[in-house]
């Protein structure tokens, strides 16, 4: 052994520069595989990778916008942002508030609902799919502009709803909570139809005679929920409450025209604050913005890949 | 003369009516109205950034012709309104002057009065307003018409914001308040006792409970004008051309309003109006047509004609001569007779010409915003101390303008 890991590292390392004319060589010999692929490098590169870098240096300058020259000021539109902003720890703390009920209530409630769609005896489970779905390819500013006359106080037909069956009508779009419960509301009705179709679509790929032979050893419905359905979902459920944490960060069209940050900004979101910065003529601390919301999606993103490549294993049992 | 005028703005726009005009004197010349709102900044900056793109012509707020006059966008007209100086409202001219130079044609003068239903006041058994109602007086006739009539006298929603803000804006110019000095540098907000004192005036009216609680242009707010629950509001000229999109019948409301002077505030009563709104006609340094920009500048705001078709739609132009001799023939059909427009001359000779609309101005957001959201409503709740929310707000509005101004240059 001693004597194969000598005559190994007695082999000589190609050096860097033989290395890179290797790896061209290579290119060269495959050209024509690159010649088909390099469509979406170039677009990536020029409407990906470009903007990116243009928007990192932004974020390091003063820009009056236009066509002037930008200016480099170091860290300081990052510290600014993060020291004296005034609306910036408000708009923190309300998208993670956000981000912390409707993350959870959304996809529990997508996956009851994929659940009772999976029954096997369901019948018209096309008709469901697709009601649930509707919601999704509506357009989003509509949904909002029909969300608030339905949540209006005195006018909306919830409340005339809650008055009919002898209620106190709610201030949905003018007190705190019932804003942010209106914003909760519009974005499950929104967002289930997808979740619940790509549950459904894993809940199908789930072999039947798992749970048969989970029955066969005594295994009740919740046992087999919580040992098979739920452990054999982790891939998927890890995907969507990744995609669902950045889709919720970055909220902004729908809390916009739902209620344009208030009441007394309890509903003002990190992106609209970047977005309030950029339409106030101050693009660096805007792009500076952009970079902090893009970290804490990084942050919280790695968080919970670890803690959910841990939690779950195939076999259902909890380990950390 | 020979060109294309695109011109960017809301849909039923006043620009829109003066460029169907243009176009009929100069056949030469197409004017193209694109529909843009809310997405307005972000297509101008990007275009901007293009180096080209931008529209022939604009439609900014006071506070947006500053900050983009300092940043040296837009296009110089000021051989153009210089030639106009004198002909031209003073108080609309200085918001379109930056560091001494015109960088836009002065567009809607927009002096608030208080409109009301006459029909209501009666029906409520409260007397026609007298020309120097005070304002106490006036919140007390506001709950008279709340308890007898089921209509409001104001206009103030739960959410504090659009048109509730004049509750606020209305004091605190006519007090004397300013949220910064000429240059945009110094910031007055909290200088004197006219914020206090115009936040102490606005909680009396949501104490009194008898605004009208919807928000600003909303289903339920044209629903309840239309209804007569709305028998009074205080209101910019302008706010005219969308009322009578909606008010077209007498039984909503057509030919049914009258206008007086705002209230008195103790001490304000040299100017018993305020500004809100009212825009200025720009164009960008990119245009490719300046010349014929500058003639359509000069024919909307600086002739009869062109001043004749505006304020038809419902502005008020500030070429004096045709204000002095014309804006008594205005066609409309909102007020019952035209002692509106007798109103609004006082309202005129009633404005400051010391009351700057800097780009601290839009920091500030006293006609709404999340400043004004982070402090107006705390304090109407009485959540929070007035001296002191006006402090802490004064204070946000510094850091913030210091900011602005430094991204500016």
């Amino acid at each position: 052994m001693a004597q194969a890991i000598q005559s190994a590292s007695a082999i000589p390392r190609p050096k860097p520069n033989s290395r890179w004319r290797e790896l061209l060589r290579e290119m060269w010999k495959h050209r024509v595989d690159y010649l088909f692929i390099s469509p979406f490098f170039i677009v990536f590169l020029i409407f990906g990778i470009y903007p990116m870098l243009w928007g990192f240096r932004l974020s390091l300058s003063r820009w009056p916008g236009g066509q002037k020259p930008m200016e480099w000021v170091g860290l300081n539109n990052y510290i600014g942002l993060l020291t004296s902003d005034p609306l910036l720890g408000k708009a923190f703390v309300n998208t993670m508030l956000m981000l912390g009920w409707i993350l959870p209530t959304g996809l529990a409630f997508a996956l009851v609902v994929a659940v009772m769609l999976n029954v096997r005896k369901l019948k018209g489970r096309g008709v469901f799919r697709t009601i649930y779905f509707l919601p999704f390819v509506t357009s989003g500013v509509i949904v909002a502009i029909v969300f608030s006359q339905f949540l209006d106080k005195d006018y909306g037909w919830v409340n005339l709803l809650l008055k009919q069956i002898g209620l106190e009508p709610v201030p949905w779009l003018v007190e705190p909570i019932p804003a942010q419960i209106s914003v909760t509301l519009l974005l499950h009705w929104m967002g289930s139809g997808t979740n619940i179709l790509i549950f459904l679509g894993a809940l199908q790929a789930i072999d039947r005679e798992l749970y048969e032979a989970a029955e066969i050893d005594g295994a009740n419905n919740t046992q087999s929920f919580f040992r098979i359905t739920v452990p054999l979902l982790r891939p998927v459920l890890l995907f969507m409450i990744i995609t669902a944490t950045i889709g919720l960060i970055n909220l902004y069209a729908q809390v916009r025209l739902l209620t344009n940050g208030g009441p007394q900004n309890n509903t003002y979101t990190l992106f609209m604050r970047m977005m309030d910065l950029i339409a106030g003529n101050r693009f660096g601390e805007g792009a500076a913005l952009g970079f902090i919301i893009g970290a804490i999606i990084l942050v919280i993103t790695f968080i919970q890949l670890r803690l959910l490549r841990n939690w779950w294993t195939v076999e259902g049992k909890m380990q950390r | 003369m020979k060109g294309e005028l695109i011109f960017w703005g809301h849909a039923d726009h006043p620009i829109y009516d003066a460029g169907q005009a243009f176009m009929k004197l100069n056949p030469g010349v197409t004017f193209t109205q694109v529909e843009i709102t809310d997405e307005r900044t972000t297509k101008v900056e990007a275009a901007l950034a293009a180096g080209s793109g931008a529209p022939d012509l604009n439609w900014l707020e006071a506070n947006e012709v500053q900050a983009y006059g300092r940043r040296g966008v837009l296009l110089d007209v000021d051989e153009l309104v210089k030639q106009y100086e004198e002909d031209l409202v003073a108080a609309k001219s200085a918001e379109a002057r930056v560091n001494g130079r015109y960088f836009g044609m002065p567009g809607d003068i927009t002096p608030n009065t208080l409109w009301v239903r006459p029909d209501i006041l009666e029906k409520a058994g409260v007397a026609a307003f007298d020309k120097n109602i005070k304002y106490d007086d006036f919140l007390t006739a506001a709950k008279s018409v709340k308890e007898q009539a089921d209509s409001s006298l104001y206009v103030f929603g739960a959410d504090g914001g659009g048109q509730s803000t004049l509750m606020f804006q209305a004091p605190f110019y006519a007090l004397g308040g300013n949220v910064s000095d000429e240059s945009g540098e110094e910031i007055l907000f909290d200088q004197g006792d006219a914020a206090v004192r115009a936040v102490e005036y606005a909680k009396m009216a949501w104490d009194a409970k008898a605004g009208l609680d919807a928000a600003w242009f909303s289903p339920p707010y044209w629903g309840a004008i239309k209804e007569g629950k709305l028998g009074g509001t205080y209101s910019p000229p302008w706010m005219r051309g969308f009322f009578e999109t909606e008010v077209k019948t007498p039984e909503t409301g057509q030919g049914k309003w009258a206008s007086v002077i705002i209230p008195v505030y103790e001490g304000g009563d040299k100017h018993r109006t305020n500004v809100w709104g009212g825009a200025t006609l720009v164009s960008y340094t990119q245009t490719q047509v300046p010349d014929v920009v500058k003639k359509f500048m000069e024919y909307t705001f600086a002739t009869m004609d062109g001043a004749q078709v505006t304020a038809d739609w419902g502005i008020v132009p500030p070429y004096l001569p045709w204000l002095t001799t014309k804006l008594k023939d205005v066609n409309q059909t909102l007020f019952a007779d035209q002692t509106w427009t007798d109103t609004l001359n006082e309202a005129l000779g009633l404005m400051r010409t010391d009351f700057y609309r800097a780009p601290a101005y839009g920091v500030a957001g006293i006609a709404g915003g999340p400043l004004y959201d982070k402090y107006f409503l705390p304090m109407m709740k009485g959540e929070l101390d007035i001296k002191q929310g006006v402090k802490q707000w004064a204070d946000d509005i510094r850091s913030e303008n210091k900011k602005l101004l430094d991204s500016l240059k």
